[in-house]
Formats: C-alpha cells, sequence, structure tokens
C-alpha cells in the first residue's frame, strides 16, 4: 500500500461519518408524515401521530401487490413481488427522512416532516 | 503483421478467461449475498477482476471488458434494462471512469484502486436509483453503502494487487 491509498481510506472513513452523523443530527420527531408513492405520484399521505392500531394496506403493481403496514412510530414493507425483497429487508423506517424503496416495482416509503413536506410538487390525497 | 495479430489474438484468449471468471464470481457472489449484512449488497469481486484488467491492458481495452461484462451480467441474471440493471450500469460505468482515472495517475495501488471504485460505484448506483425514483430522499441508504464499501473495496483491491504482484514475478522468472 502506498501513502495514497492509506489518504483514500482515511478519507472514505470520513465521509462515512459525516452522512451518520447527518443522518443523526435528524433526530426523532412526534409529528411524522407517512408518505407512500408509485409511478412517483403520492398515493398515501399519513399523519402517523393520528393512527391508533396497526394498519394495513395493499398498492397494485406491475407484478401483483405490495402490502405495507404501519403504526403510530413507523412503517415497513410486509411483502412485495419483486425479485430482491431489498425493501422488505429494509425493515420497520421510524425516522423523518427514512426510505424503504422497491426500485422495480416503483414503490417508495418515505418518513418526513410537516416542515419539509411542503417542497413537494403536488399533493395527491 | 503476424506477430501483432499472434499478440491480439493472445489478448483475447486472456481477456476470454478472465471474463469468464468475472462472470463466474458474480454468480458466486449472487448465492452468498445472504451472508451480506445489507440485503442486495455485494462483494465486488467482479470489481476485482475489472482492476486486474485495467492494470494489464489499460483504460481503453478495460473499458471494452467492462461492456462486455455488463452486457453478460444482464443477459444471465438482471435482465436487460431492468432497474436493477440500469442502477448496476450506473454504479460500474461511474467507479469505472474513476478507477480508469486513478490508474493513470499512478499514485495508487490496487487497493486504493479498490476502494475509489467501491464507493463511486455506490454513488453512482444512489444517482440512478435517484433518477428513477424522482426523490433524493434515498441518499439516506448512502452512508451506510459508503462504510460497508470500505472493507470490500480493500479486500478486491487487495485481491487483485496479490494476483497482479504474483503474475509479475511469474513473468519475470520464467
Amino acid at each position: 500500500m502506498r501513502k495514497a491509498d492509506y489518504l483514500v481510506l482515511v478519507a472514505l472513513v470520513l465521509i462515512a461519518a459525516l452522512g451518520y452523523g447527518l443522518l443523526a443530527l435528524r433526530g426523532n420527531s412526534s409529528n411524522k408524515i407517512l408518505i407512500i408513492k408509485h409511478d412517483n405520484a403520492i398515493v398515501e399521505r399519513i399523519a402517523l401521530k393520528g393512527v391508533q392500531a396497526e394498519t394495513k394496506l395493499s398498492i397494485p403493481v406491475k407484478d401483483g401487490t405490495i402490502k405495507i403496514r404501519y403504526d403510530k412510530n413507523g412503517a415497513w414493507v410486509e411483502s412485495s413481488p419483486c425479485p430482491d425483497k431489498i425493501c422488505v429487508h429494509q425493515g420497520k423506517i421510524t425516522k423523518p427522512g427514512e426510505t424503504a424503496a422497491c426500485v422495480p416495482e416503483k414503490v417508495l416509503l418515505a418518513i418526513e416532516e410537516p416542515a419539509k413536506e411542503a417542497e413537494h410538487d403536488a399533493i395527491i390525497k | 503483421m503476424p506477430s501483432s495479430n499472434k499478440l491480439a489474438l493472445r489478448e483475447l484468449t486472456q481477456m476470454g478467461i478472465l471474463l469468464a471468471g468475472a462472470i463466474a464470481l458474480r454468480l458466486i457472489e449472487n448465492t452468498l449475498s445472504y451472508l451480506m449484512p445489507l440485503p442486495g449488497a455485494h462483494l465486488g469481486l467482479a470489481n476485482c477482476i475489472t482492476i486486474i484488467v485495467l492494470y494489464l491492458y489499460g483504460p481503453k481495452k478495460a473499458f471494452l471488458f467492462l461492456t462486455a461484462r455488463i452486457i453478460l451480467v444482464g443477459l444471465l441474471f438482471t435482465g436487460l434494462l431492468t432497474p436493477g440493471f440500469l442502477i448496476g450500469l450506473g454504479g460500474a460505468l461511474f467507479s469505472f471512469l474513476i478507477m480508469a482515472l486513478g490508474s493513470s495517475l499512478a499514485v495508487l495501488s490496487p487497493v486504493g484502486i479498490g476502494l475509489l471504485g467501491a464507493f463511486f460505484h455506490n454513488v453512482g448506483q444512489i444517482l440512478v436509483a435517484m433518477i428513477l425514483m424522482h426523490t433524493t430522499a434515498l441518499l439516506s441508504y448512502l452512508p451506510v453503502l459508503i462504510l460497508l464499501g470500505i472493507p470490500t473495496g480493500f479486500f478486491t483491491g487487495f485481491l487483485a494487487k496479490l494476483f497482479l504482484d504474483r503474475l509479475r514475478s511469474y513473468w519475470e522468472n520464467k
């Protein structure tokens, strides 16, 4: 290994640490909104604070149905017809800024705070 | 020019063997992916072969090699032009560009090239996924991918260096 290799190594560790720091800074919020997008359009928009019990939700997609569950703390993909199941393995998302994406079926779960929501160009209710 | 034809044939054969190796490694990785801490994550062993080709034959031929690998892996595993294929393509091209630049500057060893390759592969993948999904929210995946890319990039770069060093000493002693 050369000197420059060590520099690259240190730089990458710092970048990863910075990324984690930025993620942690966002912290938790009591006023969370669950956004579910399909084909780049918002199909559901749920204020998690008002959710009483665990709720199921099905979204029809190209290869079948994506099953989503959510409660007052967060949301997760229960099952998906996509080949790699990255969205299912992503697990429960609870913090603003966290996402669970199923790229093959073009479905995205995201948790946001009301202030950030204004950035969307369209909201379908 | 019989001598240059002979050389071209030898190179073609060697690159063919390496290409078969890269695809076999990809297949092994696919079956081993359940061992990875993050679903969909790969060790990047195929990238180890790309680094070796980059050092042995230079950026132009390595680019042709990579193109062949991407198309073959697409046909065999992900399917051509599916979202998964496009994401992999973005990662592979972005990381190749940086690795080609890095190897021609000659200040890094293959270990540094492996680290840079893994990093820019992740960045390229996320960029394509962000374009496909029309969202910047996927950036939150990056820190964990970058962190995972450090040991895997180091490992693939180290393997490439080991291979190249052994090959060099074999040629010198021949």
